[in-house]
C-alpha cells in the first residue's frame, strides 16, 4: 500500500503526522541554526590548527635545509678538503696524485660524513671550470659532466639548494645542494655537492601530524608535481602532477584556505601557501569528514533527541487517536458484518456521546433490516419455487415438443366451438405442402375437397360426442392438386382451456391408389368372367334338360359350381365397386324382420330358433335399405352357419340418444381369437363354401353410415355382433 | 584487384561511395548546427604508432582537439628513412616532431620551420653496453666496436660527446649493422646507440643487464622530441597553433596522470602492439617529458644554445644561426603564462 493511500485512509496517521509536525518543526529549526553556527566555529578552529601546522612545517623545512647548508659549508671549509679539492682540480685525472687525492677524499672524509650523520645519499666534488665530477661516493659518476645543472651553475658562487628534480641517471627523484670550495690559496677551485634524501623532507611533512587520522602536509613544485610523498599513495614524488584548487590557487600567488577535493577526490579543508624561497607550495589538509566529526556527534545527538521526541509524540498521538478510531473501527466492523449478512451483530459501546448515538442508530438499523430481510426471504422462496415449477413445465413441454416434431403423422388441432385450426405440425405441413402460417389461416374446407370434407366433418362431430373417431382414406387438398389421402384419427382434448379435437393424419395416398387400381382390375376381371359364366350355366341347363336324365349328376355338379362362382364374383364386384350410399329414412326394425323371415326358410336354419327383441322406439332412421339388409343378412346367416343345424339366434335392437344398437347373437361354436382378429379382412373365411367377403362388405357399409360394427366371441359359447348406427346424419 | 573490375563490383563500390558520402554530408549538416566546422590539422609523427605518442592520442580520444575546434589527423612516419621535416615544410602536414638537432640543421638549411614546444626535454638517444663488458663511460669506448650511425644525427652527438671528453672518435670502430640487436647481444658489437624508449627497453625486456651512457652527462644537451610548425602557419594562424598546442599539452598532462590508460590508447592506432611493452614504453617516456622542473613542454634557451654550439663545433651547419630564430616560447607562454 502506498504511503499516500495509507495517509488518505488512516485517521491515526493523519493525527500522528500533524502532532509530529507541530513538535518537530521548532526542534529542526533550532538544530539547523545551531548546526550552522557549530560548523562555522569548527571550521575556524580547524583552519587555525592547519595554519599552525603549515607554518610549523615551513619552519621545520627551513631549519632542515639551513642545517644541511650549514653542515655542507662547514664540511667544505675543512682544510684537508680544501687541500684535496685543489689537488683534484689541478692534477690531470690520469695522474697518480689525482687518484691518491680522490681516494684520500672519498674514503676518510666523504663516507664518514655521509654515513655517520646520515644526511646525504651521495657526496661528490666537481670541477668548478667544467662541471666534471672529480670524485664521488658513487665511483660510476666520476668523469661525468653536470655543467648544465643549476646546483653546479649556482653552487660555484654560493651555497645553493636545487629544487627536487627527476634524475634520468639515477632513475629516481633527486635533490642536490652545492657549495663552492676554495683552495688553500683562497681561490675557488671546486664545488662540493650533496645529494639529499628526499624522504627526509617527506618525513618532516609527515611527522607531528598525529593529532588526526587524515591530516596531511605535502609539497608541490611549480610544475604541479608532488615533491614529497603522499601519505596515502606510494611513489608520488616527482611522478604525479596535482591540480587541486589549493595547488592552483597557490601557484597563482593566492595563499589561503579552502574546502575542496584533494588529489584523491576526497573533500578536505586545506591551507595552502606559496613558499617563494623554495618555489614550492606547501599544503596542509584534513578530511572534512574528520574535521567535522564532532559535528557528526552533535548531529547524532540532535537526531536522537528528535527521534525520541518523535516517538513520544507518535505514542501520544496513537493513544489519543485510538480513543476516536477504536469505536469507529468497531462501527466499521459492524457495518462489514451486517453487510455480509450477519444481521444479529450488535455494537455495544458504553458511551453517551455522538459515537454512542451512532452505535445505537446502527443497532436499530440492523433490527429493521432483519424484518425487511424476513419478508424478502419469503418472497424469494416463492419465486424460486415458481421458477422450479416453470422449469419442470418447460422441460416436459420441450420433451413433448420434441416428440411432436418427430412424429411421422400429421397433427392438426381444431377448436370445437369455432372449428378454427389452432395448431399443426411439420409432418402435416409436408403432407399438405403448405407452410405452417398458411395452414393456420385456413379452414377445414380449404384442406379437404367436398368428398373428404363431409367425412372429416362427420368424424369431428362424432369425436366431439364420443371422445374419439377415425376415418380412412380421406381425400385432402394439396397445393398441387395431387391426389392426397389420409387415414385420420381424432381425439377430444382440452387445448388452451378450450375443447378441441386433435386429428392425426397418416398418409394413405399410396395405399388408396393401390387399392383403387387393384379394385378396378379385379372388378373388370370379375365382370369379364361372370358374364360368360352365366352363358355357360344357361348352356349347361339347356343341355341337361335335353339329356333325358343322363349324366344328371355331372350336370348338377357343373350347375352348382357355376352358381357358386357366379355368386362369388357378384360378392366380389359388390365389395370392390365404388360405393355411393343411397340414404333415406327407413324403419330399421322392419328391415330386420324382413331378413329374419327370409332366412327362417333357409334349409340350414331348419333346427334353429329365432328370437327378436326389437325396440319399438327406434322408428325411422337414415340408412341405405338395400345395403343394410345385406349387412344383417350376412350377420344372421353367419350366426345360422355357426350353429351347425341346432341352436338359437337372437336379434335385439334398442335406441340410445344418438345411436341405435343392433345385436345379433348366437350360441354356436364361437370363433377362435386368432380368427377373430382377421374377421373383417376380405377373403378371410372359415366356412367351406364362403367367399370371405361378407363381413368385409358389412364393415364397409357400416362405416359408410358412420356407424360401428364389433364382434365378440368365445369358442363354444357363441358370438355377439354389435352394430351401432347414428340416428342422425 | 584486377584492372577491370566486374560491373557488379563497380556498382557496389559506387553504392558504398554514395552511402559514405551521404553519411559525411549528413554528419556535416548535423555537426554544423551544433558547433562551427572543425579545422583540419595534420600532424606528422616522428615514428610509427606506439605509446611514445600517448599525449597526442589522449588529446584526440578524450576530445581535447575537438573541444578546440580541431580535427587532427595523426600520421605515422612512412618509413625510417622518410624526412619528417620536409613533409611538414612541403605542406603535407601542419605540425611535425623531430629532435633538437634536426630543427637546428633544418634552420641552417633555410627550411622555414620553428620549434614551438619540447615534448621530450631529455634526449632518449643513448649508448648502451652489456654490463658484463664493463663499459661505463665514453672514456671506456676507445678500442671498442660501435654500430655505425648516420653522420648528422646520432653521429654528430657521438662525435660531440667524444670531443667534449677529448677522446678520438676514430678510436672506436664503427661496424655497419641494421636494427637487429643480435650482434649486440652476442657481444660482436660492444656499443649500441639506441633509444631509452626502444632498444634499451627491448634489451631489458629480454633480461640483459645494461650500462647506459647518457650523452647529457658528457656535455651534449638537446631536446629529444620537439614539436614544430611551419613558419607561415605560425605567422598566419597563431590562434590555431595555440589551440593545437594547448590541446596537445592537455593530452600529455592526462597521459602522465593516467599512464596505464594512455599506453592502452596506442592499441587503438595499432592493434598489433603488445600492451605490456607499450606500458613499459610509457613508463620510460614519462621522465623524458616531465623532469620535475618546468611545466610540460617548456623550452630553455641554454639547452637550445648548447645544442647549437655542439653542431657548430662539429661543422655540420651550413650557416651561422641566431638561436632565437630556431624556437619560440610565445605559444607555451600564452598557455602557461610567463614563468614564475
Amino acid at each position: 500500500m502506498s504511503f499516500a493511500r495509507l495517509y488518505r485512509e488512516s485517521l491515526t496517521l493523519k493525527y500522528m503526522l500533524m502532532l509530529l509536525a507541530i513538535s518537530l518543526v521548532p526542534l529542526i529549526g533550532i538544530t539547523v541554526l545551531d548546526l550552522g553556527r557549530s560548523r562555522k566555529a569548527l571550521r575556524e578552529i580547524t583552519v587555525m590548527h592547519l595554519q599552525g601546522v603549515s607554518l610549523s612545517k615551513e619552519a621545520q623545512l627551513d631549519n632542515w635545509i639551513e642545517e644541511k647548508k650549514r653542515s655542507l659549508r662547514e664540511f667544505a671549509a675543512r682544510q684537508t678538503l680544501e687541500y684535496l679539492a685543489q689537488l683534484l682540480a689541478t692534477e690531470p685525472s690520469i695522474s697518480a696524485q689525482f687518484k691518491l687525492a680522490r681516494d684520500e677524499l672519498v674514503e676518510p672524509h666523504f663516507y664518514p660524513m655521509m654515513d655517520t650523520e646520515g644526511w646525504a645519499l651521495e657526496l661528490f666534488i666537481l670541477s668548478s671550470d667544467t662541471g666534471e665530477i672529480l670524485a664521488s661516493t658513487d665511483g660510476d659518476h666520476e668523469g661525468m659532466y653536470v655543467d648544465w645543472q643549476p646546483y653546479f651553475v649556482e653552487g660555484r658562487r654560493e651555497t645553493y639548494v636545487q629544487n627536487p628534480y627527476y634524475s634520468l641517471l639515477l632513475e629516481q627523484p633527486a635533490m642536490t645542494m652545492a657549495t663552492p670550495v676554495n683552495g688553500l690559496d683562497g681561490d675557488r677551485c671546486a664545488v662540493l655537492a650533496a645529494r639529499l634524501n628526499l624522504n627526509e623532507i617527506s618525513a618532516i611533512m609527515r611527522q607531528g601530524g598525529g593529532l588526526s587520522e587524515s591530516e596531511e602536509s605535502y609539497l608541490v613544485n611549480k610544475s604541479n608535481f608532488f615533491v614529497t610523498e603522499s601519505r596515502f599513495e606510494p611513489d608520488y614524488s616527482l611522478r604525479r602532477a596535482i591540480y587541486t584548487e589549493g595547488v592552483q590557487s597557490a601557484l597563482h600567488g593566492k595563499d589561503g584556505v579552502g574546502l575542496y577535493e584533494d588529489y584523491r577526490g576526497v573533500s578536505v579543508i586545506g591551507v595552502y601557501r606559496w613558499l617563494p624561497r623554495w618555489e614550492m607550495v606547501i599544503l596542509t589538509e584534513v578530511d572534512q569528514v574528520e574535521a567535522f566529526a564532532s559535528m557528526q556527534e552533535l548531529r547524532r545527538a540532535l537526531a536522537m533527541i528528535g527521534l525520541a521526541t518523535g516517538l513520544l509524540v507518535m505514542l501520544v498521538a496513537l493513544l489519543m487517536s485510538r480513543a476516536i478510531t477504536k469505536p469507529i473501527r468497531r462501527l466499521k466492523e459492524g457495518t462489514h458484518q451486517v453487510g455480509s449478512g450477519n444481521l444479529r451483530y450488535r455494537i455495544h459501546l458504553k458511551r453517551s456521546d455522538e459515537i454512542g448515538g451512532l452505535a445505537s442508530a446502527f443497532n436499530r438499523m440492523a433490527e429493521n433490516l432483519i424484518e425487511v430481510m424476513a419478508s424478502r426471504d419469503e418472497l424469494m422462496r416463492e419465486i424460486s419455487e415458481r421458477e422450479r415449477a416453470e422449469s419442470a413445465v418447460r422441460e416436459s413441454k420441450e420433451e413433448l415438443q420434441t416428440i411432436y416434431d418427430g412424429m411421422v403423422d400429421g397433427v392438426l388441432v381444431i377448436r370445437a366451438d369455432t372449428r378454427q385450426i389452432v395448431r399443426v405440425n411439420a409432418s402435416l405441413c409436408n403432407l399438405l405442402q403448405l407452410e405452417e402460417e398458411e395452414l393456420l389461416r385456413k379452414s377445414l374446407a380449404d384442406i379437404h375437397p367436398a368428398e373428404g370434407l363431409k367425412l372429416v366433418e362427420r368424424m369431428i362431430s362424432a369425436c366431439e360426442k364420443q371422445g374419439q373417431a377415425s376415418r380412412e382414406n380421406v381425400r385432402c387438398s394439396s397445393r398441387r392438386d395431387e391426389q392426397v389421402y389420409a387415414d385420420i384419427g381424432s381425439s377430444l382434448i382440452v387445448y388452451q382451456s378450450h375443447r378441441a379435437m386433435v386429428c392425426f393424419y397418416r398418409d394413405s395416398t399410396e395405399r388408396k391408389l393401390y387399392e383403387d387400381g387393384l379394385k378396378t382390375m379385379a372388378a373388370s376381371m370379375a365382370h369379364e368372367i361372370r358374364n360368360p359364366l352365366n352363358s355357360i350355366a344357361t348352356g349347361i341347363d339347356l343341355i341337361s334338360r335335353s339329356g333325358n336324365g343322363k349324366n344328371e349328376r355331372a350336370f348338377t355338379g357343373i350347375r352348382e359350381e357355376s352358381r357358386r362362382i357366379y355368386r362369388l364374383l357378384s360378392d366380389f364386384l359388390r365389395f370392390s365397386s365404388p360405393y355411393v350410399p343411397s340414404i333415406k329414412l327407413w324403419d330399421l326394425n322392419h328391415v330386420l324382420m324382413e331378413v329374419v323371415s327370409l332366412l327362417k326358410s333357409d334349409k340350414q336354419a331348419s333346427g334353429v330358433s329365432f328370437n327378436t327383441e326389437l325396440d319399438e322406439k327406434i322408428g325411422h332412421i337414415p340408412f341405405d335399405r338395400d345395403k343394410l339388409r345385406q349387412v344383417f343378412w350376412n350377420l344372421v346367416l353367419n350366426a345360422i352357419y355357426s350353429l351347425s343345424g341346432s341352436g338359437a339366434v337372437t336379434i335385439t335392437s334398442f335406441r340410445g340418444a344418438d345411436y341405435v344398437t343392433i345385436v345379433v347373437s348366437d350360441d354356436g361354436c364361437g370363433i377362435a381369437d386368432s380368427d377373430l382378429r382377421r374377421i373383417f379382412e376380405p377373403f378371410f373365411t372359415t366356412k367351406p363354401k364362403g367367399t370371405g367377403l361378407g363381413l368385409a362388405i358389412a364393415n364397409k357399409i357400416i362405416k359408410h353410415h358412420e356407424g360401428t360394427i364389433d364382434i365378440e366371441s368365445t369358442v363354444g359359447n357363441g358370438t355377439r355382433c354389435v352394430v351401432r348406427l347414428p340416428t342422425r346424419m | 584487384m584486377k584492372q577491370h573490375a566486374s560491373p557488379r563490383a563497380n556498382s557496389r563500390t559506387l553504392a558504398i561511395t554514395i552511402i559514405t558520402a551521404s553519411a559525411f554530408v549528413l554528419a556535416g549538416c548535423v555537426g554544423r548546427k551544433d558547433q562551427p566546422e572543425l579545422e583540419e590539422v595534420r600532424v606528422q609523427l616522428g615514428w610509427y604508432h606506439q605509446a611514445q605518442w600517448a599525449g597526442f592520442y589522449a588529446a584526440e580520444i578524450n576530445g581535447y582537439y575537438k573541444a578546440k575546434g580541431l580535427a587532427v589527423k595523426l600520421v605515422p612516419r612512412p618509413k625510417p628513412s622518410t624526412n619528417v621535416i620536409s613533409l611538414v615544410s612541403s605542406g603535407s602536414a601542419d605540425f611535425g616532431t623531430t629532435n633538437g638537432v634536426g630543427i637546428i640543421q633544418a634552420r641552417a638549411d633555410e627550411v622555414a620551420i620553428t620549434a614551438i614546444s619540447a615534448i621530450y626535454r631529455r634526449d632518449p638517444a643513448v649508448f648502451m653496453t652489456l654490463a658484463e663488458k664493463d663499459i661505463r663511460q665514453p672514456k671506456d669506448f676507445p678500442g671498442r666496436t660501435l654500430r655505425a650511425m648516420n653522420l648528422v644525427g646520432n653521429g654528430a652527438v657521438f662525435r660531440a660527446m667524444m670531443g667534449h671528453l677529448e677522446l678520438d672518435p676514430n678510436s672506436v670502430t664503427e661496424v655497419d649493422a641494421g636494427y637487429d640487436l643480435t650482434p649486440f647481444f652476442e657481444g660482436r658489437i660492444d656499443i649500441w646507440p639506441g633509444f631509452l624508449t626502444d632498444e634499451v627497453l627491448t634489451a631489458r625486456e629480454l633480461g640483459y643487464e645494461l650500462n647506459i651512457i647518457l650523452p647529457e652527462y658528457y656535455g651534449v644537451h638537446l631536446y629529444g622530441m620537439v614539436l614544430f610548425a611551419r613558419d607561415d602557419l605560425i605567422q598566419n594562424k597563431p590562434d590555431l597553433v595555440v589551440r593545437f598546442l594547448a590541446a596537445t599539452l592537455e593530452g600529455w598532462r592526462w597521459a602522465i596522470e593516467n599512464p596505464d590508460e594512455a599506453a592502452g590508447m596506442a592499441l587503438v592506432y595499432n592493434p598489433s602492439l603488445d600492451e605490456m611493452h607499450e606500458l613499459r614504453l610509457m613508463e620510460a617516456t614519462l621522465p623524458l617529458i616531465h623532469t620535475g622542473e618546468d611545466q610540460i613542454g617548456w623550452m630553455r634557451r641554454d639547452v637550445w644554445f648548447q645544442t647549437y654550439e655542439l653542431l657548430r663545433g662539429q661543422n655540420v651547419l651550413r650557416k651561422e644561426l641566431d638561436i632565437e630564430e630556431v624556437y619560440t616560447t610565445k605559444f607555451i607562454e600564452m598557455i602557461y603564462g610567463a614563468p614564475l
